[in-house]
C-alpha cells in the first residue's frame, strides 16, 4: 500500500471531532424522546425536508462511496451506470411508502406487514432473511470503516472499526431514530458538498481526456459495453437495490415515522438526490490507470486515487464523505434492525403482553448487544466489501414480488409468499456461485416471481383492513406502545 | 466464482509468508476471469519491514501464454503486495513475480474467459421483463378499484 498521507495524530482528532458532534446531538436529542413511538418511530412526524435528508444520507452508504468505485473498477463503465441503478429502489418505493402509511397507520415493522399479509410461517422465513441482511449490512459498515481508516492513516484496522461501531451505537442508544435522523441530515449535506468538491478537481486536475486515453491504452476492457458480466450486473443490481428497499426496514421504520402524505415525495426526492452519486464515485476509479495508481484491493481504489490526486487535501475530504456516509447508514441499520428484534422476535414471540416502557428499554439493550455483534463479526475480515454485499443480494431480492404483491393486491395465498421467499432465495445462492455475484439477485427475483404470478388468477382473498392490528389493552402499570399512537 | 477471502490490505501477511518472500509466491485471491478481473497478492513483507527503502521493491510482469519470455511487459513496481487487473480479453496470460531479493517467482497462470454475450443478454431480457411487471404491478391502479 502506498505510504498514509494522513498523520495518526489528525486521524484521531478528525476521528474525536466527529465522534463528539455524533453523539452530542444522539444525547441532545435524545434528552427530548419520551415513550415508545418518540424512540422507535420519531413521533411519527417527521417533515419532508428531514424525511428526504435521512432516505438519501442512508442510501449513501459505504457501499456507494466504495463498493460503488470497487464495481467500476472491475466491470467497467456498466457498473458504475448498473450500480446507480440502486436509485430505482428509493423512486419504486416512493408510492408504497405512501400506501404503507395509509395502510398501516399504526404499523411499526416490516416484519409486522409480512406477519398480517401472509401469515405466521412466511414472517418467520422473512425474519431470517432480513436479520442475516441487516447483519451482513452492519459487518460491511463496520469493515468499511476499519478499510478506510487504516487506507488513509495507516492506523490499524482494528482501531478503526472498533471507533466507527461504538461511536454510531453510542449515540443511537441516545436518541434512538430521532437522533438517527437528525445526523442523517448534517451527513447528507457532508457527504453532497464533499462528492461535488471532490469530483470537480479530478475533472480540474485530471480531465476526461487523459482518463480515457488511459483506459483505452491499458484496460479497454472497462470501456467495453457489451462486456457480458457487466450486462448481466446491470438489471441484477437494480433489483439488489430494489430488494434491499422493500423488505429492509431501515426503509418501512422511515415510512411509519414520516408524517401522513410525506412519505411519496421524499423518497422520490431521495432518490433523485442519490442517482448522480455512484456515478460519480465510480468516475473516480476510471481514473486510476491514468494517474498509474495500484489497486491492491479493489474496494480501496476510491480513497487511493484521490489521496494520490490530492494528497493531505484529498485524504481529508474522502475521510469526512465516507465517515458520513457511514455512519449515517450504521445508526439507521442498528435502529431499525433493533425495531425488528423488539417487536418481532422479543414481543412476537417472547414476551407479547411487553409494556411500552418495557420494550424501549430492550430497544436500548439490543441496540448495544448489535452493536457488540457487528464488531465481533467484522474482526476477522472475512470477505471483501463488494462479496460480502453481493452475497446478499440473492436474500432480499427474493423478498420483492410478495412485498408489492402484498401490498397492491388482495390476492395470493401464505403458502406461496412462503415459498417465494425460500426458493427465491436458494436460486439466487446458486446463481452466486455457480455463475457469480452479478445474477443472485436477478436469479432470485426471477423465481420468486414466477412462484407469485399464479396469484394473478386467484380470487381477490384479502381483506386490507386486517394489517390494522387490534391494539393490546393498556397494561395497569404503563401504557402500551399502542396507546402511544 | 468469488472467493470469500481476506485481501483488504497488504498488512495481512503471516510470519510463514514472509519466510516465503525469496522467491514469492503469486496467488490468485480474487477470481473475476469470467468477467474480466482478476486480484492477485504474493507473500511479502510486514508493513514495518516496507518502510525500508528500494530493497523491498516488487516487478510484477504479465504476457500471453503463447508469447515467448521476452515479451513480458511489467505492470507493476512498487512495494505493494498485491494487484487487481481489470478489463482483460479473453485468454491465457502468464504472471510472474521479481521479490526484493531479485529471484523470479514460478510463473502464475490464468485463464480468462468471458461468459458468452448471448448468455449475457438473456440475463438483461430476464431483467427487463421483470422490471416492467414490477412497474406494472406497483403503478397499475387496479389496486385502487378494489374494495379497501
Amino acid at each position: 500500500m502506498q505510504d498514509p498521507v494522513m498523520s495518526s495524530t489528525m486521524a484521531w482528532g478528525l476521528i474525536a471531532l466527529f465522534s463528539v458532534i455524533w453523539v452530542y446531538l444522539g444525547w441532545h436529542i435524545g434528552r427530548k424522546s419520551s415513550g415508545l413511538d418518540d424512540y422507535m418511530l420519531a413521533g411519527r412526524n417527521v417533515g419532508l425536508g428531514l424525511a428526504t435528508a435521512t432516505a438519501m444520507a442512508t442510501w449513501v452508504t459505504s457501499n456507494t462511496t466504495m463498493t460503488a468505485p470497487q464495481l467500476t473498477y472491475q466491470l467497467g463503465i456498466w457498473g458504475m451506470v448498473g450500480y446507480s441503478l440502486g436509485a430505482i429502489g428509493l423512486l419504486l418505493f416512493a408510492p408504497l411508502a405512501t400506501r404503507i402509511r395509509e395502510l398501516m397507520p399504526s404499523g411499526y415493522t416490516s416484519g409486522d406487514f409480512i406477519r398480517l399479509r401472509w401469515g405466521n410461517t412466511a414472517w418467520r422465513a422473512f425474519l431470517i432473511i432480513s436479520l442475516f441482511y441487516s447483519l451482513g449490512w452492519l459487518i460491511s459498515l463496520g469493515m468499511a470503516g476499519g478499510l478506510l481508516v487504516n487506507a488513509l492513516t495507516g492506523i490499524p484496522y482494528h482501531y478503526g472499526m472498533t471507533v466507527i461501531v461504538v461511536v454510531c451505537t453510542l449515540y443511537t442508544v441516545f436518541g434512538g431514530l430521532k437522533a438517527v435522523i437528525a445526523t442523517d441530515f448534517v451527513q447528507s449535506i457532508l457527504i453532497l458538498i464533499g462528492i461535488l468538491i471532490l469530483a470537480g478537481f479530478i475533472m480540474a486536475q485530471v480531465g476526461i481526456e487523459p482518463i480515457y486515453e488511459a483506459l483505452e491504452k491499458e484496460r479497454p476492457g472497462l470501456l467495453n459495453l457489451l462486456l457480458p458480466a457487466s450486462i448481466m450486473f446491470l438489471f441484477n443490481n437494480l433489483f439488489f437495490g430494489v430488494g434491499e428497499i422493500f423488505h429492509s426496514n431501515v426503509w418501512w421504520s422511515r415510512a411509519f415515522s414520516f408524517a401522513p402524505k410525506i412519505g411519496g415525495r421524499a423518497y422520490f426526492l431521495a432518490g433523485l438526490f442519490w442517482l448522480p452519486i455512484p456515478i460519480v464515485a465510480g468516475f473516480i476509479a476510471l481514473a486510476a490507470p491514468a494517474l498509474g495508481v495500484n489497486v491492491p484491493s479493489p474496494d480501496m481504489v476510491a480513497p487511493l486515487v484521490a489521496t494520490q490526486i490530492f494528497g493531505l487535501a484529498g485524504a481529508i475530504l474522502v475521510f469526512v464523505i465516507v465517515f458520513s456516509a457511514l455512519a449515517s447508514s450504521l445508526d439507521s441499520v442498528l435502529a431499525a434492525t433493533s425495531d425488528l428484534v423488539v417487536r418481532d422476535i422479543y414481543r412476537g414471540h417472547i414476551y407479547k403482553n411487553a409494556s411500552a416502557e418495557h420494550l424501549r428499554k430492550v430497544a436500548v439493550w439490543t441496540i448495544i448487544l448489535l452493536g457488540v455483534m457487528t464488531w465481533c463479526l467484522s474482526l476477522p475480515r472475512i470477505a471483501t466489501l463488494g462479496a460480502l454485499l453481493h452475497f446478499t443480494g440473492a436474500f432480499v431480492a427474493s423478498t420483492i414480488w410478495p412485498i408489492a404483491f402484498g401490498l397492491m393486491r388482495r390476492k395470493g395465498t401464505q403458502l406461496q409468499a412462503t415459498a417465494a421467499m425460500v426458493l427465491g432465495t436458494l436460486a439466487g445462492l446458486y446463481g452466486y456461485f455457480a455463475i457469480g455475484f452479478y445474477v443472485a439477485a436477478l436469479v432470485s427475483a426471477l423465481v420468486s416471481g414466477l412462484i407469485m404470478l399464479p396469484a394473478l388468477f386467484q380470487r381477490n382473498s384479502f381483506n386490507w383492513s386486517s394489517l390494522i392490528e387490534d391494539q393490546p389493552k393498556s397494561q395497569p402499570k404503563s401504557k402500551t406502545e399502542g396507546t402511544d399512537q | 466464482m468469488t472467493t470469500l477471502v481476506c485481501i483488504g490490505s497488504a498488512e495481512a501477511t503471516s510470519p510463514t509468508e514472509i519466510a516465503l518472500s525469496e522467491k514469492s509466491v503469486l496467488t490468485i485471491t480474487d477470481d473475476g476471469s469470467s468477467a474480466g478481473y482478476v486480484t492477485i497478492s504474493w507473500a511479502g513483507k510486514s508493513d514495518a519491514e516496507l518502510k525500508t527503502p528500494a530493497s523491498t521493491e516488487y516487478q510484477l510482469q504479465i504476457k500471453q501464454q503463447s508469447q515467448s519470455d521476452d515479451d513480458y511487459k511489467t505492470i507493476y513496481q512498487g512495494r505493494d503486495n498485491a494487484t487487481t487487473l481489470s478489463g482483460l480479453e479473453n485468454g491465457n496470460y502468464q504472471l510472474r513475480l521479481q521479490s526484493a531479493e531479485g529471484v523470479w517467482s514460478e510463473p502464475l497462470q490464468i485463464s480468462i474467459s468471458h461468459h458468452a454475450l448471448n448468455k449475457a443478454l438473456a440475463f438483461f431480457a430476464i431483467g427487463l421483463v421483470l422490471f416492467l411487471s414490477l412497474l406494472i404491478l406497483i403503478f397499475s391502479p387496479s389496486h385502487k378499484s378494489e374494495s379497501e
